[in-house]
């Protein structure tokens, strides 16, 4: 049983840079160069580890943002969304609040969670009032918080001496730690484990974590047995919000200290692979993590040095995210 | 009088691709099998048939290549939900990043960064519009005979909604669901297509931008008919429309807000009329004869 968890991700990933490979041959590169430029980007030299280190930070959040709510039987495609929302409104506590900074970032970071908690409730609030679909609400939410934030950077909150779409600067009290010094490593990748392990306790640990894994799997059976079921999706949707929103936070907070336009590429949808191919466990997430902020900051290498772009990733993503899910050896059918 | 007729074109035109995308959507779910993976399929749409376009240096031959492809990923897409019986939101998903993954890829090894090398005929004009409008308008009346009408379209509908039925007069379930997956993919591809062929005659990156998803809302938003589906197309295409008049006539409000316009009207239509209830019983779930459903 546990060996099977153990093997099913690992099969999945080596079957999807299989098929990669094969995509990567059809357009004209080397498979094998290819990957060994992204293992010597991601892992090469302390400020490469370092690098992954920092994307690893942005996946942990992510991952956890999309499997808070799987695991409350709701699909939140809207993490990307979430993420702007938190960076703003951390961005602009960062920005113009002026405090010290034992007590501005914490502050920064509720903001963040606040950010994307309050767009992650919307869609549950939709879901609960009007039976609309969290898939269809949270994906066009993307768009809205996206273009939402694009207008501030281009209005009210851009930069006073600059031309580019974007904020002033954090305030020096807003930044996170380096942890490393001489490199991009912040003490973001030490609140990511904390969220990790704060995630365990409450699923395996906490009444209200049971209730919500009751409703997950049935709602039928959860409102026999009297758990409140719209309340359970509301605080879901919160919560899951809440850690894009954090994502969005720790990008602003300990990566490029200012809000802009491109915020995030695509970060929003990384989580949904991290999240499924750990499982849903805060280890399983951790663990896959890793790999994806590998293969994002690997990514980076390819781009720089090969013809191919950083897209490329996707499409081992999107491998992963189809290996996992379509069980290819049969290992969960019944005998 | 003039300016709303001109109004109204730009509704239409704008529409198109988001009404091919959300009648094959409409054929798929009808027949069982959930599609979140629109998007990816419109991608793929949009994309191979440009490539097919200037390989053959025939709109119609893009649209043509458009079609195989998006077949051959409906197959795949069938063969992950049906045979396999995934999660079908997680394969839809997945879909959508791989669509986005293997075009922006292929686009730069192809293409390269020159957006002009990409620049294809579009399609003739006979009236106002271009041909595939009239196609577009046409299947919706075609699909309502058919899927009320016929034989055929009762099976596919029963697929959807009772599948134990059509299996107890000894039918495939699981063939029925296969074909309506790859003619739904392919009717999807060609809203991709009519996007980099009919709107716009050249490929972006990304450039199906959350049509794929709008078309799934207009699915629901008109509650699972084909006419019910082309209605709501009309109120997204007037969004559409919305957006370029406001920015045309620059009246002040930031064009980001303006750009939000039709994606806050897919939140607010499926929002009032989202009910379930409406859609096919057995939605989402795949069939085996073996297991009690």
């Amino acid at each position: 049983m546990n060996m099977k968890k153990i093997i099913k991700p690992v099969l999945s990933i080596l079957l999807a840079l299989l098929v990669g490979a094969i995509v990567i041959a059809v357009v004209g590169e080397n498979p094998l160069d290819i990957y060994r430029s992204m293992l010597v980007g991601a892992f090469g030299s302390k400020s490469a580890v370092a690098g992954t280190l920092v994307k690893t930070t942005t996946m942990i959040f992510v991952g956890l943002s999309y499997g808070f709510a799987y695991k409350c039987g709701l699909v939140n495609i809207g993490i990307e969304g979430q993420l702007y929302m938190g960076g703003l409104l951390s961005a602009l506590a960062a920005i113009y609040v002026e405090l010290p900074a034992p007590i501005h970032i914490p502050l920064c970071l509720i903001a963040g969670f606040a950010g994307g908690a309050i767009w992650g409730a919307i869609a549950g609030w939709l879901k609960n009032r009007f039976n609309a679909s969290e898939m269809i609400t949270t994906v066009m939410m993307n768009y809205i918080a996206t273009y939402f934030v694009a207008f501030m950077v281009n209005g009210p909150i851009k930069e006073k001496d600059g031309t580019y779409p974007q904020s002033e600067r954090i305030l020096d009290s807003a930044r996170f730690p380096t942890l490393v010094p001489g490199t991009q490593l912040t003490i973001g990748i030490l609140i990511a484990i904390i969220a990790v392990v704060l995630y365990i306790i409450y699923w395996k640990k906490t009444a209200g974590g049971f209730e919500m894994s009751v409703v997950g799997s049935s709602e039928r059976v959860a409102a026999y047995a009297g758990i409140p079921v719209k309340r359970m999706i509301i605080t879901s949707m919160l919560i899951s919000g809440g850690l894009g929103g954090l994502a969005g936070a720790a990008e602003v907070l300990g990566v490029q200290f200012k809000i802009m336009d491109g915020l995030s590429s695509g970060y929003g949808f990384d989580g949904i692979a991290v999240s499924l191919l750990g499982n849903n466990s805060g280890i399983g997430i951790m663990l896959s993590s890793l790999l994806f902020g590998a293969l994002r900051y690997g990514g980076n290498a390819i781009q720089m040095f090969t013809s191919l772009p950083i897209a490329v990733i996707y499409i081992l993503q999107a491998l992963v995210i189809l290996f996992v899910v379509v069980d290819v050896f049969r290992m969960e059918r019944r005998k | 009088m003039g300016s709303v007729f001109g109004f109204l074109e730009v509704v239409i035109n704008s529409s198109t691709s988001i009404l091919f995308g959300a009648l094959g959507i409409l054929i798929m779910q009808l027949a069982g099998v959930m599609n979140i993976g629109a998007e990816g399929m419109m991608l793929i749409g949009a994309f191979s048939g440009v490539v097919g376009s200037s390989i053959t240096g025939n709109v119609w031959m893009g649209a043509l290549f458009a079609l195989v492809i998006t077949g051959v990923t409906g197959l795949v897409y069938g063969f992950c939900t049906i045979t396999m019986k995934a999660n079908q939101v997680v394969v839809g998903i997945a879909l959508n990043i791989f669509g986005e993954g293997i075009t922006t890829t292929l686009y730069r090894m192809i293409f390269g960064m020159d957006s002009d090398s990409t620049k294809v005929d579009s399609f003739h004009t006979v009236g106002p519009f271009n041909i595939p409008v009239y196609i577009g308008i046409l299947m919706v009346i075609l699909l309502t005979v058919f899927l009320y009408k016929t034989k055929c379209g009762l099976q596919i509908r029963g697929a959807g909604e009772y599948p134990k039925a059509i299996d107890s007069v000894g039918m495939n379930v699981n063939r029925i669901r296969y074909l309506s997956v790859v003619a739904g993919s392919m009717i999807i591809g060609l809203g991709g297509a009519y996007l980099s062929l009919g709107d716009l005659s050249f490929f972006t990156e990304n450039m199906v931008s959350g049509r794929g998803y709008i078309a799934l809302a207009a699915v629901i938003f008109g509650r699972y008919t084909a006419v019910g589906t082309w209605l709501a197309v009309l109120v997204f295409g007037a969004g559409e429309a919305m957006v370029y008049r406001f920015q045309a006539a620059s009246i002040g409000v930031p064009t980001q807000m303006i750009l939000m316009i039709p994606y806050l009207l897919t939140v607010i239509a499926v929002a009032a009329f989202g009910h379930k209830g409406n859609g096919p019983a057995a939605l989402g779930i795949p069939w085996s004869k073996e297991e009690k459903q």
